[in-house]
């Protein structure tokens, strides 16, 4: 099976003065397509670190001892576990150029949302400048071609287009076709967003559609545009690049209004122009979703975005991750702590214990039938409205920098047994999907 | 309540703006042609009027030599407010470099960078411009000017190195920063766009807030002698000579010192006042209210 991303036998340490923290310890996770899988663990149990493995992200002091992340047929983490003899300088040095290799990756193929809404996002900013700046980074060219379709576009190809929606009622493919037969690609995904609002009237959409055509442009700017649009770089040139960084950011603002508005974002073309703290703390996710999302990522980590807002925000993130499912084709990684979260959201779940995915599978089974004990435990542990009683887990996370041999949750686990204070249990398949890392599933 | 303390720090602000916005006008006219301001010359000597006390005829009275106090200062402004000007625009940007690359390469370049930062910090400032002053200035007297400016470079730009780096090392550790980094920009992208501007209204701010300091230590450096060779006009040299007449002719020397104070208080005023208008928090409270 082809997956989206793969995680293998992942093993991270952090190397303080305190002493070396086995962070990872072989994680394993498989990221199919187009599927949303949920992260669960306490503090402390990786998951996070798993995330930010994944993007690279990793501090100077972290030693990727094994492990990949296989991502398009690439292992992204290669520069890294290349080190022979670890040392932060050398790290050091490996993590830049991880950084100039994933650069390219980052924000256009995997992207990632942060749990502060608060602190990220560039103060000094407009949000529409943070959302347009990965556009221009990494799509110049549909930005380029989106102008320029507005520059080509006659009335008469308009009013054609206008019919095209209209006769099939706003159906995507015969847009496109109509639009590459008149050469005006670009052109589709604006008509299109104007079609589908539903905060202003017919007559007002139609006269918009319309008006996407006829627009002017110097000649020089045409000609930039044209050689961006088929396929060249940002040019070097000093006053010609910032005569086009400032088109194409006017442009990637135009399609940060488009994508906001998708994004349930009420009145983008103020929202835009804002600053992050004129906005809520919701609003501000959304926007570092919108900055994920609008190069539609393959992958997207979802680093426990519910957890810095309150309820009836997370409600709304929520629902808008479930309707991204339905609508992008992206996978999702999404981390949280919070069971009842994942189980509304992800299509599967791990679990994550000291480092290591100690359970997976589909969510309901997970959730409702779990096999690892520590899994059960925890789902004991969540208060419910129905009265059973709540029960925690007994015993504390054991200390990192010198983990329990065999099962490492071996002192906490009621029903640990001998061999599992000798042997690391290996995962085994309990179900269909179903893989738990514990020898009471077999072995016996 | 917030209201109150906006229009006051608005205030502030105007205050030393308008103060400024007079000097510089004064030095401007002064430097194009003084004549347009006073019908005195400040070079040529004349006995028969010498300290004469503060009249309408001479605002400042005259010095010993019987120049007029009042064209004398006019004529100093265009050394004394362009020297420090050099002076503190020099010192951020050495500074601000030194700082910025301290702090992003961070490692070893940094630990090496604030050394030597903390090597020129060490000394204290004005002995430390003094004796380079003196040294240099020995031998060229011509190029005592530029000497001293250097010295006071010399002095300034570690504080600017250190207010950078801090700036920088906060900064690169934001999320936002985090973000920018996940969103595929690369490292000097990241610099340019998400880390530098975030550096400009300090720089600024205390910038400003230093030029009132820096014309100090320069008058302090004229006043020894060591600035601008002598038939210029300098306020500090002019404290200097007026010193032997004091207690009698006391004008020769105060006035030139009293403008050299509301030069540096200006500038202070202004510091301050552009500190609050440019934290963007505030700036939308000021739309707000």
């Amino acid at each position: 099976m082809e997956y989206a991303l793969s995680v293998k036998d992942l093993r991270v340490s952090f190397y303080t003065r305190r002493g070396v923290f086995k962070a990872l310890n072989g994680v394993n996770l498989e990221l199919r397509r187009g599927e949303v899988l949920g992260v669960a663990g306490e503090s402390g149990s990786g998951k996070s670190t798993t995330g930010l493995a994944i993007m690279g992200l990793l501090p100077r002091n972290a030693k990727v001892s094994s492990g990949s992340v296989l991502f398009d047929g690439r292992d992204l983490l290669a520069p890294l576990t290349s080190i022979r003899k670890f040392s932060t300088g050398r790290n050091e040095s490996a993590i830049r150029k991880l950084h100039r290799e994933l650069a390219p990756i980052r924000g256009k193929r995997i992207s990632m949302v942060f749990q502060e809404p608060m602190t990220s996002l560039n103060p000094v900013l407009q949000v529409g400048y943070q959302i347009a700046e990965t556009l221009v980074i990494h799509n110049p060219s549909l930005l380029a071609s989106r102008k320029l379709a507005r520059v080509r576009a006659t009335r008469e190809d308009t009013t054609a287009l206008l019919k095209v929606i209209k006769e099939n009622e706003g159906s995507e493919t015969a847009v496109r076709e109509f639009v590459e037969s008149r050469h005006l690609k670009g052109l589709e995904e604006q008509a299109l967003f104007i079609w589908r609002r539903n905060d202003i009237n017919e007559l007002r959409k139609e006269r918009l559609i319309l008006d996407l055509c006829c627009e002017k442009v110097g000649s020089t700017t045409k000609r930039l545009l044209e050689s961006l649009e088929g396929g060249m770089g940002i040019t070097k040139a000093p006053v010609l690049s910032r005569l086009l960084r400032r088109v194409l950011f006017k442009e990637g603002y135009r399609k940060a209004v488009e994508f906001l508005s998708t994004l349930g974002v009420p009145n983008p073309e103020k929202v835009v122009q804002m600053y992050p703290h004129e906005l809520s703390g919701g609003m501000r996710q959304r926007i570092v979703i919108a900055i994920a999302l609008i190069n539609n990522p393959d992958v997207v980590i979802m680093d426990e975005p519910t957890s810095a807002v309150d309820v009836t925000v997370q409600a709304q993130i929520l629902e808008l991750v479930k309707d991204l499912k339905r609508r992008v084709n992206s996978s999702f990684i999404f981390i949280s702590h919070d069971l009842s979260v994942l189980g509304e959201v992800s299509d599967r779940i791990a679990i994550m214990y000291g480092g290591r995915v100690v359970e997976v599978g589909p969510k309901e089974i997970v959730l409702k039938a779990p096999r690892h004990p520590y899994t059960t435990m925890l789902i004991n542990a969540i208060p419910t409205l129905d009265g059973r009683e709540i029960r925690g887990i007994e015993g504390e996370a054991p200390d990192m920098r010198n983990p329990p041999p065999g099962c490492i949750f071996n002192n906490r686990c009621p029903f640990a047994m001998d061999k599992c204070r000798k042997e690391e249990p290996p995962s085994y398949k309990v179900s269909e999907d179903h893989y738990v890392a514990c020898f009471l599933q077999g072995g016996k | 309540m917030s209201l109150y303390r906006n229009v006051r720090r608005d205030k502030t602000l105007m205050a030393g703006l308008v103060i400024l916005v007079v000097i510089v006008g004064l030095t401007v006219i002064s430097a194009t042609d003084l004549r347009l301001l006073t019908s005195y010359s400040p070079y040529s000597l004349n006995f028969s009027a010498s300290n004469l006390p503060p009249s309408a005829k001479h605002i400042f009275g005259t010095d010993q030599e019987g120049r007029d106090v009042f064209t004398r200062v006019l004529a100093a402004l265009p050394v004394d407010i362009l020297t420090p000007f050099i002076i503190v625009v020099a010192s951020v940007l050495l500074g601000g470099l030194v700082g910025v690359v301290a702090g992003y390469l961070a490692g070893l370049v940094d630990e090496f960078l604030m050394r030597i930062t903390d090597l020129f910090l060490a000394f204290p400032g004005i002995l430390l411009a003094l004796a380079i002053t003196e040294i240099l200035g020995q031998s060229h007297v011509s190029l005592r000017l530029l000497y001293s400016e250097v010295a006071l470079i010399v002095v300034g730009w570690p504080v600017y190195a250190r207010l950078a780096r801090g700036q920088v090392l906060q900064v690169k550790n934001m999320p936002y920063v985090t973000l920018a980094k996940v969103s595929g920009l690369s490292r000097t992208q990241i610099l340019r766009r998400h880390v530098l501007p975030h550096l400009l209204p300090l720089l600024l701010v205390y910038s400003t807030l230093d030029m009132g300091a820096v014309i100090l230590n320069y008058s302090v450096l004229a006043f020894f002698g060591l600035g601008a060779p002598p038939p210029t006009p300098e306020l500090g040299r002019m404290v200097y000579d007026g010193l032997s007449a004091l207690p009698q002719n006391w004008w020769s020397s105060l006035f030139p010192a009293l403008i050299i104070t509301i030069i540096a208080v200006s500038f202070s005023l202004m510091g301050d006042g552009l500190r609050d208008a440019l934290d963007p928090r505030m700036g939308e409270r000021y739309a707000r209210a």
